[in-house]
């Protein structure tokens, strides 16, 4: 599952890359989880702690898109079950 | 010309010709028991006899378990092979079979047969095949006549309409009936495409009517099918050879048809069921990571209050940096007023204040002393408020 091509850095890696990579729903999640970490933790600098905000709220958005088509995709496929499910009895 | 034969040589011999002879081989004697023995071997020795003579037998651990117990004094008929035990000099029976007397003789040569097709491997529980749970095509052995086959039909297509059903005709009972079931067999095997299962039926009846489903040639016809095989034979207490080697008992015809086809309606339960666990389960993986990314994206905001302390710290530090400076300046101030305090105590305006007089002389120089001036001579006379000219007139000293 990828959360597309957006320039997300892949800080997983620790890379601040803008090469566009897909980054599967896991990772971008895993790698919020390490940002929010490091806020949290109160040692960040004040200029690092506002670039880790802004990566950390583009993966957030990344991931809740795709939950989002998640949702949306397992709802049409529950339809078709049903659909099915109605043709049979 | 005579020979001499040692003694072992000769108990050799008697044991060959009792072991070659087919009738000793394979003998049902009937007589008493008495002299009974169960060593801790687990064997067991008894002696065999009746008005014209006796035997000793022996009857091993082995075979002494599927035969039911007896004791001195039984009437007893046994199956067994007679033999010459050289070392002791005795003819013995080996004895595996011992039933009491008075069962039918139809029972015994199925104790029989069973025993030996036991032994060969025919009833392997590891052998018996599964029975395939969606069969497209099942065939069934049985009486074209009668009600066995229409309850069948009956049952099947009411549990699993779609599958099909091929009838291999046979008879059920009767000196012909073993050959015409083994035939049956024979062209099941021959269908194309060969059926998924085959059921084997007949209604109930006696012994003797069940008695083709007993018979060598049937356990073997169902032994070598190439399908598995379900047998329903008889009502739930008869128990044929048949029943014995087929890959899956059924009690009875009925049950046989439920145990070769599922029910529908079962199935659409089981289908409905699956449908809502698969369901659940790809929700819970979606409200998994949504629960998950919420309390992420809680944690990220949580980083303004972080901001904000830094911002009070330096708030802080502003105050505090203000409240210094404000100290220090007040600090020099006082120092400052206190100098001049001090300064103006010194200063010579509040000596003339006090009445003293500053004097200098014409060329602006000041006279500190009388020595210089001379009389006649001008002085500026300065005194705290102002000056006036004066001229010297005495000096003293």
């Amino acid at each position: 599952m990828s959360v597309g091509t957006d320039r997300i850095p892949d800080y997983a890696n620790g890379r601040d890359a803008s090469a566009p990579e897909p980054v599967s729903f896991e990772s971008a999640m895993d790698a919020l989880e390490r940002i929010v970490a490091d806020l949290e933790s109160g040692q960040v600098s004040l200029d690092r702690s506002v670039e880790l905000f802004e990566q950390g709220v583009r993966l957030a958005k990344a991931c809740g898109d795709q939950l989002q088509d998640a949702k949306l995709k397992i709802s049409r496929l529950e339809e078709v079950l049903q659909a099915s499910d109605d043709d049979q009895s | 010309m005579m020979r001499i034969l040692g003694v072992g040589e000769l108990g050799q011999y008697l044991r060959a010709s009792l072991d070659a002879d087919p009738i000793l081989q394979d003998s049902w004697i009937a007589g008493e028991v008495s002299n009974l023995g169960r060593p801790s071997s687990g064997h067991v020795y008894f002696t065999l006899k009746d008005s014209g003579g006796q035997i000793r037998c022996a009857l091993f651990r082995s075979n002494a378990g599927r035969n039911p117990r007896f004791s001195d004094g039984d009437a007893v008929i046994v199956h067994g092979r007679v033999s010459f035990y050289e070392a002791s000099g005795q003819i013995q029976l080996y004895v595996d079979i011992v039933q009491p007397e008075g069962v039918g003789r139809l029972h015994l040569e199925f104790l029989a047969l069973k025993m030996r097709l036991d032994d060969e491997g025919l009833f392997e529980i590891a052998r018996k095949r599964p029975i395939p749970r969606f069969p497209k095509r099942i065939a069934i052995i049985t009486s074209p006549t009668g009600a066995v086959l229409h309850d069948i039909c009956t049952v099947v297509e009411r549990r699993y309409p779609r599958v099909e059903i091929v009838v291999a005709p046979t008879l059920v009972q009767g000196a012909e009936a073993a050959a015409s079931i083994c035939r049956a067999f024979a062209q099941v095997a021959q269908l194309r495409p060969l059926p998924d299962t085959v059921i084997v039926a007949r209604g109930g009846g006696s012994l003797e009517d069940l008695w083709p489903f007993n018979e060598e040639a049937v356990a073997r016809a169902i032994f070598a099918c190439p399908v598995p095989v379900i047998s329903g034979v008889g009502h739930e207490t008869d128990v044929t050879i048949a029943d014995m080697v087929a890959d899956l008992r059924a009690p009875t015809p009925s049950v046989a048809a439920e145990l070769v086809v599922p029910d529908r309606l079962e199935l659409q339960a089981l289908l409905e069921r699956t449908e809502s666990r698969l369901q659940n389960a790809v929700w819970a993986v979606y409200d998994d990571q949504r629960d998950h990314l919420t309390e992420l994206i809680e944690g990220l905001l949580n980083v303004g209050p972080q901001i904000d302390g830094a911002a009070g710290r330096v708030a802080g530090l502003s105050t505090r940096l203000q409240t210094a400076v404000a100290n220090r300046l007040e600090r020099a101030n006082e120092r400052y007023r206190g100098a001049v305090l001090t300064l103006q105590a010194l200063s010579p305006l509040l000596t003339l204040a006090r009445g003293f007089a500053a004097i200098t002389s014409e060329t602006g120089r000041a006279v500190t002393s009388v020595e210089q001036v001379q009389p006649r001579e001008l002085v500026s006379v300065r005194l705290h408020d102002g000056a006036f000219t004066s001229e010297v007139r005495a000096r003293c000293p």
